[in-house]
């Protein structure tokens, strides 16, 4: 999702000149390695079915690898396996998928019904049994675990072909969320396999609508699987994944219309991108969680609430989304919430706090003891300048201008902002043991916002100065929102699981224990041409992040244009 | 033989030491890898909390005495055995450092032979016909021009004209999307083809520097006593030019060109990234911009052991090519 903000410091030049300044350059089929010639030999008299998809990056080459459970996976991996639920990272609809539907017994037992007449593509039936095998192969092999369920199961088992039973030691409904998003595996392959962790599964066998059909080290090749269980809904008869191997290669093969689908990030994409074919180019950049500006809550002047509402009232979030953020990354409600995807869990008395507002920011600093001295530093009351650090990786340069700006909006009140930018791994162990003032970080989020408050907000997420917390980084800790959090763990009930929501916004609106930036953008271009049906701001069926789940969701979605 | 025997030393202790910093860098850096590889994680995206804990475990960070992982440190060079790499799970060091490794030196091994023989040759011609128009001037003047321009910039003009916008070549990658590397004629075809501009920015902006150093040492030697005795003595211009001063001349390119040997195996870092050639030195820079220290560790040594084996190689030349060095040896 980052990924281009490393490239581009590493070739400012590179994309600035290619793309600004050749405005016809055009690349000629057999030119470019990224580009195969199968495209055409494959293709329909009338309709062209194949879709090249640039979403997959080298480093420089592809390494071999479909392991779904690894995180150096090759894309493509998302379209062989499937799930149980599809979960709409965006609002959190969710389509019954490899299971028909589920039931809570209370809130410690889970029951999936899965769906009868799903082959894997080897033509073997899928049944419960791969299902518990999955998770019980999770328990086995807990760097496979990554979402950690066995945290909180106890046991998975299939009991008859059609139904799986989850039980759990203490109650977490959220956690319907990972499990959700498991990819399942086939059992009588996977339980010949030595290790797991190390395999790099090198002949699928999934449930997707998509099997494997080559595969070299700079493109692989994906045809649907005419025995899917929803083959009548995928129009797609081939997907084609060339390697990425830099930013600038890959921006001039998207603005040559190479491409059906890409996940690029492309600087002034309206020139490079939909210019070229205003009809067929398109982009939609879905919202993710927001990013943070986190306070070190430990040190002063950030552990007085008041000096932390002064902050969020006197940053620009507009500037700093327009200037630093390209303006592809819009700012972010004060709530945290995700929108316009979670508007239904926003509290309507909150919807509108902080709007930006210097004045009151002064104000509200003047109210407890802070002036300004004869150099126009804001002094606190001992008379000394209030001047902190926020600590960037340098390696992000998007972040670093909106530093920039933050810098600007909060010299206006008299306060010195410096700028430091260590290596990410500097960054990131100063943002773990709390050696720092002010950063930035990501934030997490799923289809409700239970999961972004429990992981900037849970005092189980955060640890003294000096050990290292897992994401509360901020370190936010309160029984209160503890409470909350653990409320809404333990409740199946949507007026329960609302209330908790609005009362955490109440803590993030007055307590500030950080401040939400601006959402993160999932990259995300696409062209008309040949398919129709793409999810978008008017109809967001689903998240274009190319990952589980969502990938199955588009290609079942999309229709041919002609 | 003394001195063979002193050189062996010297490099048996060189790579002793090398080896021994290549351990204790990674050891010595605050954090650790498997903290290297959250922040990687970290960096591409949310990730829930949990699972920072599946990472650790799945890395498996070794937790033994310093003295104790030294010495299965020294059994893993032996072997070759490098561990996993962290942006390369689940491959191993070995397998990226044995794919990548034959592009870059076929890449980077043949040009720099080229640079080298080229540029050379064309010294000592510069220097046998100091002052004339072509022979000397022209060349001299555009190698001093082609040796000072920023690589990098050269490049990516390179990159952009010729590829992008005359479509000569292709802009990136060691060989076209659909091909497994095989010694078939289709692959070796489009390697060649796709090896052909990375390989013409690196001659046209290397072979001034041998061009240059050459010359400069055949004028010193060209006014040495010993080529006016030759020429007094008659013998023929071509036989003072390459057996009198070009002979004597060349010693220290040839160094030069010993050392460079060695640093093949390093790749040329910005040739790579610029045209994404699957060598070396793109290995080297994902290898420092993921901070996989495994992956670090098995370059860095490869790299030393090569350049310390051709300044060995460069020494044994020497005392061939020159006797002087040979007689201070005894």
């Amino acid at each position: 999702m980052k990924q281009w903000k490393r490239t581009l410091c590493l070739v400012p030049a590179a994309c600035g000149m290619v793309l600004v300044g050749y405005p016809n350059g055009n690349l000629s089929a057999n030119q470019s390695a990224n580009v195969p010639s199968a495209v055409n030999s494959a293709t329909t008299a009338s309709a062209n079915t194949v879709m090249t998809l640039g979403i997959d990056n080298g480093s420089p080459d592809f390494t071999e690898n479909f392991n779904p459970f690894s995180p150096n996976l090759r894309s493509g991996t998302y379209f062989i396996y499937e799930t149980l639920y599809a979960i709409n990272a965006q609002n959190g609809t969710q389509t019954p998928w490899l299971a028909s539907s589920f039931k809570w017994n209370g809130t410690k037992q889970l029951t999936f019904t899965i769906r009868k007449g799903i082959k894997w593509n080897d033509g073997k039936t899928f049944s419960s049994s791969d299902v518990a095998f999955t998770f019980n192969l999770l328990k086995k092999y807990p760097a496979l675990d990554t979402s950690s369920v066995w945290s909180v199961l106890s046991s998975v088992a299939a009991p008859n072909a059609t139904t799986v039973v989850f039980k759990f030691k203490t109650a977490a409904i959220p956690i319907f969320t990972y499990i959700c998003n498991t990819p399942i595996v086939p059992e009588h392959i996977w339980k010949n396999v030595s290790n797991p962790v190390t395999y790099t599964n090198t002949n699928p066998v999934g449930t997707g609508a998509f099997k494997l059909s080559s595969y070299t080290n700079t493109q692989y090749v994906l045809t649907k699987n005419t025995g899917y269980w929803k083959a009548s809904k995928v129009v797609a008869t081939q997907l084609i994944f060339p390697v990425l191997t830099g930013n600038d290669t890959s921006d001039l093969n998207l603005a040559s219309g190479k491409y059906t689908w890409a996940n690029l990030f492309v600087p002034n994409i309206e020139k490079t991108y939909v210019d070229r074919d205003k009809a067929d180019n398109h982009y939609w950049f879905a919202p993710g969680g927001p990013s943070n500006l986190v306070m070190n809550l430990t040190k002063a002047p950030f552990n007085n609430a008041v000096f932390r509402q002064a902050m969020e009232y006197a940053i620009n979030k507009q500037e700093v989304s327009a200037k630093g953020e390209y303006g592809y990354q819009p700012p972010a409600n004060a709530t945290g919430l995700m929108l316009p995807g979670q508007q239904s869990w926003l509290n309507p008395s909150l919807k509108n706090a902080y709007a930006y507002n210097p004045k009151k920011a002064a104000q509200l600093l003047a109210s407890i003891g802070y002036k300004k001295n004869s150099k126009g530093q804001l002094v606190n009351k001992s008379g000394k300048p209030v001047a902190f650090t926020i600590t960037v990786p340098g390696d992000y340069t998007d972040w670093i201008q909106s530093c920039k700006v933050i810098a600007q909006n909060l010299a206006q009140l008299g306060i010195t902002l410096n700028l430091q930018t260590p290596s990410d791994t500097g960054w990131y162990n100063q943002l773990q043991t709390g050696d720092y003032d002010m950063s930035l970080t990501y934030g997490v989020n799923y289809n409700n916002p239970w999961f972004y408050y429990d992981s900037v907000l849970s005092s189980a997420n955060t640890a003294p100065i000096g050990k290292a917390a897992s994401s509360n980084f901020e370190r936010w800790k309160n029984l209160a929102t503890d409470k909350l959090l653990t409320e809404f763990e333990q409740t199946t009930s949507p007026t329960v699981q609302h209330k908790v929501i609005n009362q955490l916004q109440e803590t993030m609106i007055k307590q500030v224990p950080l401040i939400p930036l601006f959402y993160n953008a999932n990259w995300n271009e696409y062209s008309t041409a040949d398919f129709v049906g793409w999810p978008d701001a008017s109809n967001p069926y689903a998240t274009p992040d190319f990952l589980f789940n969502d990938n199955e969701l588009i290609m079942t979605h999309l229709k041919l244009a002609h | 033989m003394r001195h063979f025997l002193r050189r062996l030393i010297i490099l048996l202790l060189t790579l002793w030491t090398t080896v021994t910093i290549n351990f204790l860098i990674p050891r010595l850096m605050p954090g650790n890898p498997a903290e290297a590889m959250l922040a990687k994680f970290h960096g591409k995206g949310p990730m829930s909390p949990q699972a920072l804990h599946s990472i650790e475990v799945m890395l498996g960070i070794s937790s033994e005495g310093l003295l104790k992982q030294y010495s299965q440190y020294w059994v893993n060079v032996f072997h070759f055995n490098f561990g996993v790499s962290y942006t390369y799970f689940p491959y191993s060091v070995r397998h990226m450092i044995a794919q990548t490794l034959p592009w870059t030196l076929v890449l980077v091994g043949v040009t720099t032979v080229i640079s080298f023989v080229v540029g050379t040759l064309l010294g000592i011609l510069s220097a046998w016909r100091q002052g004339k128009i072509f022979s000397d001037m022209a060349i001299t003047s555009l190698f001093t021009f082609t040796s000072s321009f920023p690589y990098f910039w050269f490049a990516l003009l390179c990159a952009f004209f010729l590829s992008y916008v005359l479509n000569w070549f292709p802009l990136s990658g060691g060989n076209a999307g659909n091909m497994t590397p095989s010694l078939n004629f289709n692959f070796l075809a489009s390697a060649a083809y796709h090896s052909i501009l990375p390989a013409l920015t690196i001659l046209v902006s290397s072979i001034g520097g041998w061009q240059l150093g050459m010359r400069n040492n055949m004028l010193t030697a060209l006014s040495e006593d010993y080529v006016t005795l030759a020429k007094a003595r008659g013998l023929s211009e071509m036989r003072i030019a390459l057996t009198y001063a070009a002979r004597n001349a060349i010693l220290p390119n040839m160094t030069g060109f010993a050392m460079s040997l060695g640093f093949i195996v390093g790749g040329s870092v910005l040739t790579e990234l610029v045209f994404g050639y699957p060598g070396m030195g793109n290995l080297l820079y994902v290898a420092v911009q993921n901070e996989d220290f495994p992956l670090m560790q098995g370059i860095f040594l490869i790299i030393v052991i090569c350049v310390v084996v051709a300044n060995l190689a460069a020494d044994i030349v020497n005392v061939f090519i020159d006797p002087r060095v040979r007689r201070a040896g005894e």
